[in-house]
């Protein structure tokens, strides 16, 4: 018996969340995107000409504050000038310090567009504030949730009958196992677009907003935020280092000679591939889990989740490098439970995995569960 | 006159294996439709899932006894009647069926689901259903 099926309003809802996160990464991305236009421009020397700080009200009676400056700058022989200080408007940053750190007469360094030699700026780097933009990653989460939620719940009756082919033991059984979890690829993309691609733009010209963090050019309020966004971006960037190893490293396949079957046993073989730095241990267990998934409460209140249960953890194989021969494959037979066999009902499953763990000397270690499908 | 449902079968059932019984009903009228389902559904902390596996209509199923319905049908002795025949069906019947139990999923008890297999006839609005365990032991497999 399933929930009530969701109305399609859940679609909307997920539509308007995924909407309001796009909108802020979209900014986040145009902001960036322009910042990359710059990194081809060319650096000159600038001489300020003026500079102070313009002070005016907006709408709501808020005092805003940017900074008005003239500099010139050579190229090719003849004088430019310009008024940009940054590539937003002239905003960015304490504006008060900046105004203070351009002196008439003072020598900076400018960049200007070598195609256009008209645009200039003294400041590339991006703007703290545009980072803000990656919360929007918070509503467009949500959004892919619960589209893919309500697309779940709509769709049931779907599932169920395809699952009920594989109840009837039309589905080959050949290979008795597949790989669990999100694949490398996807966690590549994702961490490196977050990871060193977003750290780059950071650190870039003269350590980025890091180097104006040291050297005290950013308000209070926007360093805290630098920090933050700092700390996660090099959070993403140990997962992508740690991804591209898992990735490069040793890649185990498993595989089951003939389909394994409750209470008979079962030849199961392994083999590293890929870069395979040396593997220090590997171990091999079989274990067995009921997975239910609830739903309780009501309303706002209501609660999802999936409660596990392990009924089941036997060691199969456990190799050191005294056996280095054999750790990089081999094979074990194993004694399938009398009790054991799998089942998937949509939301209750008695799932049995290998989980296969190797420990490889200066490199991320190898981690993987899979999924052994074991008939009744 | 209250309406009586009845499903007659075995209790347990290696999986695989075919399965005969025979369902019943007394009625106070004549029933447009009949219907047996064979379905399993789960229970314990989860939401539950349930899934029909086969669904057959009782107006094609012979009569348990064919005598009877040869004696009570309106032709009675004009004509031969094949015994075996499905026939329409009637206030108060008796069918058999045979059906094959699925190799798959078993019954079983685990520590957070249970599965239970039952039998179904929905007779118009009435419905009876009855437990059936499926299952290469001598009860439902039990999960530690």
């Amino acid at each position: 018996m399933n929930a009530t099926r969701p109305t399609r309003w859940r679609y909307l809802l997920a539509a308007g969340l995924e909407l309001i996160g796009l909108l802020c990464v979209v900014v986040l991305a145009i902001r960036a995107g322009r910042m990359v236009g710059t990194l081809g421009w060319r650096e000159t020397e600038c001489t300020i000409e003026s500079a102070r700080m313009r002070t005016w009200e907006d709408s709501d009676g808020d005092q805003q504050r940017a900074i008005d400056v003239t500099y010139r700058y050579q190229v090719d022989g003849r004088t430019r000038r310009s008024h940009r200080y940054d590539l937003w408007d002239n905003r960015k940053g304490d504006v008060g310090a900046i105004v203070r750190s351009l002196s008439p007469g003072a020598q900076v360094r400018c960049f200007y567009d070598p195609h256009r030699p008209q645009d200039a700026v003294i400041d590339r780097r991006l703007d703290p504030d545009a980072l803000f933009g990656l919360l929007g990653l918070i509503p467009l989460w949500f959004g892919v949730h619960v589209a893919r939620r309500t697309w779940r719940d709509r769709h049931w009756g779907a599932r169920e009958r395809r699952r009920q082919v594989e109840l009837l033991g039309v589905r080959p059984r050949r290979l008795a196992l597949r790989r669990l979890g999100a694949t490398i690829a996807s966690r590549l993309a994702l961490y490196g677009l977050f990871g060193p691609v977003l750290l780059a733009l950071s650190l870039h010209d003269r350590g980025g907003i890091l180097g104006q963090l040291v050297r005290a050019e950013i308000a209070f309020l926007p360093a805290v935020w630098v920090v933050i966004v700092l700390a996660l971006e090099a959070v993403a960037t140990a997962l992508f280092v740690h991804t591209l190893m898992r990735a490069l490293g040793p890649r185990f396949s498993l595989a089951t000679v003939q389909p394994a079957r409750r209470g008979a046993p079962v030849v199961l073989q392994w083999r590293a591939s890929g870069v395979t730095p040396s593997i220090r241990r590997i171990g091999l267990e079989l274990v067995g889990r009921e997975e239910a998934d609830y739903e309780r409460g009501s309303g706002d209140d209501r609660e999802t989740g999936t409660e596990t249960h392990e009924l089941f953890r036997q060691v199969l194989v456990t190799q050191s490098r005294a056996e280095r021969r054999v750790l990089s494959h081999g094979s074990v037979t194993v004694e399938v439970p009398a009790f054991a066999f799998s089942f998937d009902g949509g939301n209750n499953r008695v799932r049995w995995t290998i989980v296969l763990s190797a420990d490889v000397a200066g490199w991320a270690d190898s981690f993987e569960e899979l999924e052994l499908d074991i008939a009744p | 006159m209250k309406d009586a449902l009845t499903i007659e079968a075995p209790d347990r059932v290696i999986p695989g294996e075919p399965f005969d019984g025979t369902v019943g009903w007394r009625l106070g009228h004549l029933p447009a439709r009949a219907v047996l389902r064979l379905a399993w559904r789960t229970a314990g902390d989860g939401i539950p899932d349930q899934h029909v596996v086969e669904e057959m209509d009782v107006a094609g199923l012979p009569a348990a006894a064919p005598a009877e319905s040869i004696a009570d049908g309106p032709y009675r002795g004009s004509h031969a009647v094949d015994a075996l025949a499905p026939g329409p069906l009637r206030a108060t019947d008796v069918r058999r069926f045979r059906l094959r139990a699925p190799p798959y999923p078993p019954s079983f008890r685990g520590h957070l689901i249970r599965l239970e297999w039952r039998l179904e006839l929905a007779v118009d609005a009435a419905t009876v259903s009855r437990a059936l365990v499926i299952s290469p032991a001598p009860g439902p497999l039990e999960l530690p």
